[in-house]
């Protein structure tokens, strides 16, 4: 345009670059242009592809730990009563598809047969109260014997013996309690699907223990293992005894009938020899209805 | 943290554009990674004269250098050479007024603005400043801040060109969408190169003859004292050949390659050389003598228009370590003889330093973009040191993005 000057300059570096308009581009610059474009985009792709990746995988991480978590499951409250040592914990442990489940569909009876299939529970009594508490009341089992056996793997496992015969793996017990028990051997167990069916008439054997706890807690709180080698339930095949070990007296012989009278004999057999310094008794046998066999160490 | 960068150095030269690309890591090392080379057509004495040519065959080096050298050029350094580029000697000066008369920064910053502030006719652009000293009272010093004086100056020599041709040279890097991030003339780059520091210190000049100018620089005290370019290359003796012996110019630049010597020896008289030398059907002999005698007077003009030229400068003992030459046309036999018997200084072909191992690479004609290359790498070094101007390149650079 006549008349108009363009700005003096004094050094070279004052001349405008980088724009490309009016710039004598070539066919190979305008390649290279279409490729830094080209892998710019690939790179920008890369990079959401990537970061959509990272944002899916945090998602779908999310939503795994949420999916063991039905819906309302956390609204079921669970009340446990127990008149032994039990817990809610317990409950929890050994039935956590219940508590997984809508309130509504659990099937309190089903609930009750699960749990009294458990050895250490006697009775129980499942309840549900809506909106979401799921009641649970149970009466447990009391152990009186320790029983030591292999299973299939030859494995030795402790069970617990209780008052009506029932084996089971005893669970939240005091180990104190479990120490006090006195152990069980000659003693013959039978499997079946679920762990070993029940000791039948082992009621003489549980009464003996009871009343020897009761009558004469120092001398019962030294026995150690009852053995039941020569005990039979049907008392009229064969005499039926029970064989006691303790760390005073080597063996205690008792007969399956007359406990009652056993007991208050062996508390006056104790007395005496006590009173008149007859010494350490190795074994007395009680089994013979008004008579006692007597043999020191 | 190491941080490398890659650099481009490009001549686009009357005959060739060479382009290399080099990774350069903090200014500490440099190496040589890619190289583009394509015969340029479209230049005339070092001038651009079919800029949509010089575009293409420069695009195509450089495209070729980033190929081989499987990286993107990021800084560009361009050499510069045409018989527009001027010299002279402008020295600024400033009365010392400080306190006791000692000289300060700003004294010394005062004198350097008035060194580069002389006006240039319109159409004219500086190129370098290049700074040849202090004087202080009328004695040469080295480093004037806090000497004692009442008047300071500072000598320059400046470089300039025709802004239009710095234009085109710049455009046409810039179409490739590059900018160009130094202007070196080409002498510069070579001298830098090929000249050593003891040379640059005791006296030498670098005489860098390509295919359409001839570009010299004179170092002594390790400073750059005269540049400048005479537009007289190999493309004279070629045309001189295709006149003298009356073949194509294509032939004439076939036999100066295979034949041309710069002396003329008792020889030649019997000695023949083929035009094409293929021993094809109809292929002409041409005597050796008039091919030798042809390229002589030429070259021997060339070496005396630079003797007069330089003047006073060009003798013994300003220049010690003598002449070094280098450029495609330094490769011609017995030049060296020549430029020694017409300039009466001792003469050198240009060798390359040890550190360029590529036996291609040290031949004379990659003398300037090798050059190029090591400004780059001091460049760096200095950016480096002085982190902040490297900030401000790249403010520059990230500002120039919306720009």
């Amino acid at each position: 345009m006549a008349g108009r000057r363009e700005k003096s300059r004094s050094s070279w570096r004052d001349i405008q670059q980088g724009s490309s308009r009016g710039k004598k581009t070539t066919k190979v610059a305008r390649q290279r242009h279409l490729v830094i474009l080209l892998r710019s985009a690939w790179i920008a792709l890369l990079v959401v592809a990537v970061g959509a990746g990272v944002v899916g995988i945090k998602y779908f991480a999310r939503i795994a730990q949420e999916v063991p978590e039905p819906p309302g499951a956390a609204s079921v409250k669970l009340d446990f009563r127990t008149d032994g040592v039990l817990t809610g914990d317990w409950f929890r442990q050994a039935f956590p598809d219940i508590l997984r489940i809508e309130i509504r569909q659990v099937d309190v009876g089903k609930v009750k047969e699960q749990l009294e299939r458990e050895g250490q529970v006697r009775l129980a009594t499942v309840n549900v109260s809506l909106p979401s508490l799921l009641i649970v009341q149970v009466e447990e089992r009391e152990p009186v014997l320790r029983l030591r056996v292999q299973d299939s793997g030859g494995k030795a496992q402790t069970l617990l013996v209780a008052k009506d015969g029932t084996i089971y793996q005893g669970s939240g017990y005091p180990v104190e309690t479990l120490l006090r028990l006195p152990g069980v051997s000659g003693l013959k167990v039978r499997k079946n699907e679920d762990g070993y069916l029940p000791i039948p008439g082992l009621e003489p054997v549980v009464y003996l223990l009871d009343q020897a706890k009761e009558q004469l807690p120092a001398v019962y709180q030294h026995w150690r293992v009852v053995d039941l080698g020569d005990w039979n339930p049907e008392q009229d095949y064969r005499p039926s005894l029970v064989r006691i070990s303790s760390t005073g007296i080597n063996e205690i012989v008792f007969s399956t009938t007359g406990i009652d009278e056993q007991i208050y004999r062996l508390a006056e057999i104790l007395q005496r020899i006590e009173r008149y310094q007859l010494g350490q008794p190795k074994l007395i046998d009680l089994s013979f209805r008004e008579e006692a066999v007597i043999r020191y160490k | 943290m190491s941080r490398s960068k890659i650099v481009g150095a490009i001549e686009i030269g009357t005959s060739k554009v060479v382009v290399l690309v080099a990774e350069m890591a903090d200014g500490r090392s440099m190496n040589i990674i890619g190289r583009g080379q394509s015969t340029n057509i479209g230049m005339k004495k070092g001038e651009i004269v079919d800029l949509s040519s010089v575009s293409d065959c420069t695009h195509a080096a450089i495209m070729a250098a980033e190929k081989s050298a499987g990286n993107q050029i990021q800084h560009v350094y361009l050499s510069f050479s045409g018989s527009h580029l001027r010299g002279f000697r402008h020295a600024g000066a400033t009365a010392i007024t400080g306190s006791g008369n000692v000289v300060t920064a700003t004294d010394v910053q005062r004198a350097v603005e008035n060194a580069k502030s002389k006006v240039l006719d319109p159409g004219q652009v500086y190129i370098h400043h290049i700074r040849n000293g202090f004087v202080l009272d009328g004695h040469p010093v080295e480093s004037p801040v806090s000497r004692q004086g009442s008047h300071l100056e500072v000598q320059y020599w400046h470089v300039t060109a025709d802004e239009k041709k710095v234009k085109d040279h710049i455009m046409v890097v810039n179409g490739f969408g590059l900018d160009v991030n130094d202007i070196v003339i080409s002498c510069l780059a070579s001298g830098s190169l090929l000249a050593t520091e003891a040379e640059k210190k005791q006296g030498v000049l670098v005489v860098d003859i390509g295919k359409g100018t001839t570009d010299y620089v004179l170092y002594r005290g390790r400073r750059v004292v005269q540049t400048g370019v005479i537009p007289v290359g190999g493309d004279h003796v070629t045309n001189d050949l295709s006149l003298g012996l009356r073949v194509k110019s294509k032939l004439a630049e076939n036999l100066k390659l295979r034949a041309a010597r710069a002396m003329v020896q008792k020889e030649d008289r019997n000695e023949k050389v083929p035009l094409v030398g293929d021993l094809s059907i109809g292929d002409s002999f041409h005597s050796q003598l008039s091919i030798n005698k042809i390229t002589h007077a030429r070259l021997e003009e060339l070496f005396i228009i630079l003797k007069n030229r330089l003047g006073s400068l060009l003798t013994r003992q300003n220049l010690p370590c003598g002449v070094i030459l280098t450029g495609g046309v330094s490769k011609t036999p017995l030049i060296g003889d020549l430029a020694e018997v017409t300039l009466d200084v001792p003469v050198v072909v240009g060798q390359s330093p040890d550190w360029v191992r590529h036996s291609e690479l040290r031949e004379p004609e990659y003398a300037t973009v090798l050059g190029l290359l090591y400004n780059a790498l001091y460049d760096q070094k200095e950016e480096a040191v002085n982190p902040k101007a490297g900030q401000r390149k790249w403010l520059s650079k990230m500002t120039g993005l919306f720009n």
